[in-house]
């Protein structure tokens, strides 16, 4: 019964709704869970964006970059500024268009049962995000580890689910979380890895200005918690 | 004969120069290398047009925004930035958004505070009575600055190379001249442009050769999405546009 009510939640997707509490696996420790359970709390109003209605939100964007490029002391009325607010607008919708996406959508065909439990590794997947304090763009590569339990899923889709959770305004670790925990309810693997690298626009160009910096951050679940060998292995496949 | 009428800041310069918020519409001046009689010469072209003093100094005063200006600006711009969180279907309330719209319009302040700047300020005092004749170059200068078009970063390097003629500038000046027009909305060539004909109009060198290497994130981010694409874009002015292999060897010394 217990376990029914776990697998029924466990079926739900990580896109706003509370993340399942499941206890199938070693690794998905109580603290993670409470951990998850924060950021999908604050992740509840991120998808309330339909395809269908970023064309009439359009006017009001392209307003809205109207006046923040007069508020900068630019002349609107030149030719190279003549259609910016549209462009500006488009582009920004572009860049947030994970809000339109579910993991669900992208993922349902695209899982197989397959007799393999060895980890899989998909790296140095480019992520383009927004930062949600200044809005400036940060840029990285994602690494991506599992380890099936029965189930793969196919490789692009792995990359679909970085583009769905990236193309948002983000915080670097909740992208990391998010990922990994997505792909956690997807295939139920023995253990998921996602670490990412990323370079934040918002130290390089501005604030502290350091142009070589990264950042990194990494989520380890299930196996790759657990077992140091694991994770050691994912670490130097990914570096290497 | 010209060489007295062409004393440096007092005659104005053979290109228009309407002056677009400090973004110059202009052609680039032709410069002489220098001739028997020394001083380098600007030449005025056949569209040379009679400019007002305000025109002719317009290189020198730019500046069009203040910080007080900011300070003024800053609510507005903050305000703007909430509907468009809106408007992308964002919860504005949330905590990590809270402060999202103030941030942002502190950021993108920052990234346009080149229109608060002025050449001269940044120039005046580095300007050096020196016998030399050969090529400087800096190169390798990070810069940012936003695409015009889509309010997106575009970040690269920028390679300057001069030729003095008897005045050298400080080094860091060259980075600064950089900075000013990078920290605007810009569009790539009229950038590249801009730093040449600055430096150009406050040295009077026999030549100046500005080259930038960037990459724009509205093509790597969106659109074609080309993550590796570069846009190349040079001005040569002086020496560097008259003589091959002058402009050779700045090439061959700015590649790695």
């Amino acid at each position: 019964m217990e376990h029914q009510k776990a697998a029924a939640e466990m079926n739900r997707v990580c896109n706003g709704n509370i993340v399942a509490s499941h206890n199938c696996h070693r690794g998905f420790s109580e603290e993670a869970m409470i951990q998850s359970k924060k950021a999908a709390v604050q992740n509840k109003h991120e998808k309330s964006r339909k395809e269908s209605e970023d064309e009439s939100k359009l006017p009001a964007l392209e307003a809205a970059y109207s006046t923040i490029l007069k508020g900068l002391g630019e002349n609107t009325d030149r030719q190279g500024l003549l259609l910016t607010p549209r462009r500006a607008a488009k582009a920004m919708q572009f860049l947030t268009k994970g809000y339109h996406e579910t993991v669900y959508e992208i993922l349902n065909d695209a899982i197989f049962d397959e007799d393999h439990d060895e980890m899989v590794i998909v790296k140095d997947i480019d992520m383009f995000s927004l930062c949600e304090h200044h809005l400036v763009p940060f840029i990285g590569k994602v690494h991506i580890g599992y380890l099936p339990n029965k189930r793969v899923v196919g490789l692009s889709k792995l990359a679909r689910i970085v583009e769905i959770f990236s193309r948002r305004l983000q915080v670097q670790e909740r992208l990391t979380k998010q990922i990994a925990l997505a792909i956690t309810e997807a295939l139920n693997p023995a253990g998921v890895a996602v670490v990412i690298e990323a370079v934040h626009m918002c130290m390089v160009m501005r604030g502290v200005q350091k142009m070589n910096s990264q950042t990194i951050t990494s989520t380890m679940l299930g196996v790759f918690r657990e077992d140091t060998k694991t994770r050691e292995e994912f670490l130097s496949l990914v570096r290497s | 004969m010209d060489h007295a009428k062409q004393k440096q800041s007092e005659k104005p310069p053979p290109y228009s120069t309407d002056s677009v918020n400090g973004h110059m519409e202009e052609r680039a001046p032709v410069l002489k290398s220098p001739n028997r009689t020394g001083g380098p010469q600007v030449v005025p072209g056949e569209e040379t047009r009679s400019h007002t003093s305000t025109v002719m100094e317009s290189w020198k005063e730019e500046r069009t925004r203040s910080i007080e200006d900011n300070e003024m600006n800053l609510p507005g711009i903050a305000a703007a930035y909430t509907s468009i969180l809106r408007g992308l279907g964002e919860d504005p309330l949330r905590q990590g958004l809270l402060k999202t719209p103030r941030r942002a319009a502190t950021a993108m302040q920052f990234f346009t505070k080149g229109y608060q700047e002025k050449i001269s300020d940044v120039l005046n005092n580095a300007i050096f009575d020196e016998d030399h004749d050969e090529m400087v170059i800096v190169k390798d200068i990070d810069m940012f600055s936003m695409c015009e078009h889509h309010l997106v970063p575009f970040i690269g390097k920028v390679h300057i190379g001069y030729l003095p003629n008897k005045r050298v500038v400080g080094l860091s000046k060259l980075a600064r001249i950089v900075e000013i027009y990078s920290r605007r909305l810009q569009v790539q060539e009229r950038l590249t442009k801009q730093i040449a004909v600055a430096i150009t109009e406050s040295l009077q060198p026999s030549g100046v050769g500005v080259v930038i290497e960037a990459s724009h994130m509205c093509m790597v981010m969106r659109g074609v999405q080309k993550m590796n694409s570069k846009t190349v874009t040079s001005t040569m002015l002086g020496v560097f546009r008259e003589d091959p292999k002058t402009r050779e060897e700045f090439l061959k010394l700015i590649k790695n």
